[in-house]
């Protein structure tokens, strides 16, 4: 499985819906949109394992503010583990690289809530 | 009865220069993550940061951190300026530009991250000699 899928997983295991990858739909209002960002030099081993790091955001969009927050706090938590293997990938570690940020209303009208933070993994190959 | 032991000559010399080496080692680190942090930063701006008037990008900054021994680099865009309520929603909202893209600090500053030891390496020779 890729990335993405495996970030779906854990955040469906974790009760959360409507989660998308890569863009952010028009609709359905309440979304979590998972987007891979690139990420960090893979390391390499002395007997040429590699673990590959990458990076992903994780934006969640609700139609009021309390709402994109407590999901967006409750996908925060789901995506920070260590040492766990997913739809048959073995991760060292998942963790968030920084706070959740309130991005504010998106331009719809009425706006949309929109809460990020981004995450950091190293998956073994 | 033999008796056995090890005695240390110019011990304090030594400390002296151990400290010396790690202080100059630590003072090419600075300069390296400071030459790589405005780097960065002009690639950032050059190559990714959103311009409408200009406002954003000319709010980019590179800051020295941290303390003598475990020196710091600090890249950012916004800060105290009027530009710094929307930079963060600019960054992380995804979004379709003229020019520039969304993440446009995180973005170079992996790609720029393959470079960061060779770069302070470097500096960390020069400054030690070695």
């Amino acid at each position: 499985m890729t990335f993405p899928a495996d970030l779906k997983t854990l955040l469906t295991g974790a009760g959360l819906s409507n989660i998308v990858n890569g863009q952010l739909p028009h609709s359905p209002d309440d979304v979590i949109m998972t987007r891979v960002t690139g990420g960090f030099e893979a390391l390499e081993t002395h007997d040429s394992v590699v673990y590959e790091r990458p990076t992903a955001q994780v934006l969640v969009r609700a139609s009021t503010f309390a709402i994109a927050w407590s999901r967006a706090l409750t996908a925060q938590a789901a995506l920070r583990k260590r040492n766990f293997v997913v739809n048959g990938t073995r991760y060292l570690s998942l963790k968030p690289t920084d706070g959740l940020v309130d991005l504010g209303k998106d331009s719809q009208k009425p706006g949309r809530h929109e809460v990020s933070f981004n995450i950091t993994a190293v998956m073994g190959v | 009865m033999a008796k056995g032991g090890v005695t240390f000559k110019n011990a304090e010399k030594v400390a002296a220069a151990i400290k010396n080496f790690a202080k100059r080692s630590a003072s090419g680190t600075r300069e390296g993550l400071t030459v790589w942090g405005h780097e960065t930063m002009t690639i950032a701006k050059r190559d990714f940061v959103p311009v409408e008037f200009g406002t954003l990008m000319a709010t980019g900054t590179v800051e020295e951190a941290g303390s003598d021994s475990a020196p710091e680099i600090v890249l950012s865009f916004g800060g105290d300026s009027p530009a710094g309520a929307y930079a963060i929603p600019v960054h992380e909202r995804p979004a379709r530009h003229s020019k520039g893209s969304d993440k446009f600090l995180q973005t170079p500053a992996q790609q720029e991250s393959k470079k960061l030891l060779g770069v302070v390496g470097q500096f960390i020779r020069k400054a030690t000699g070695l």
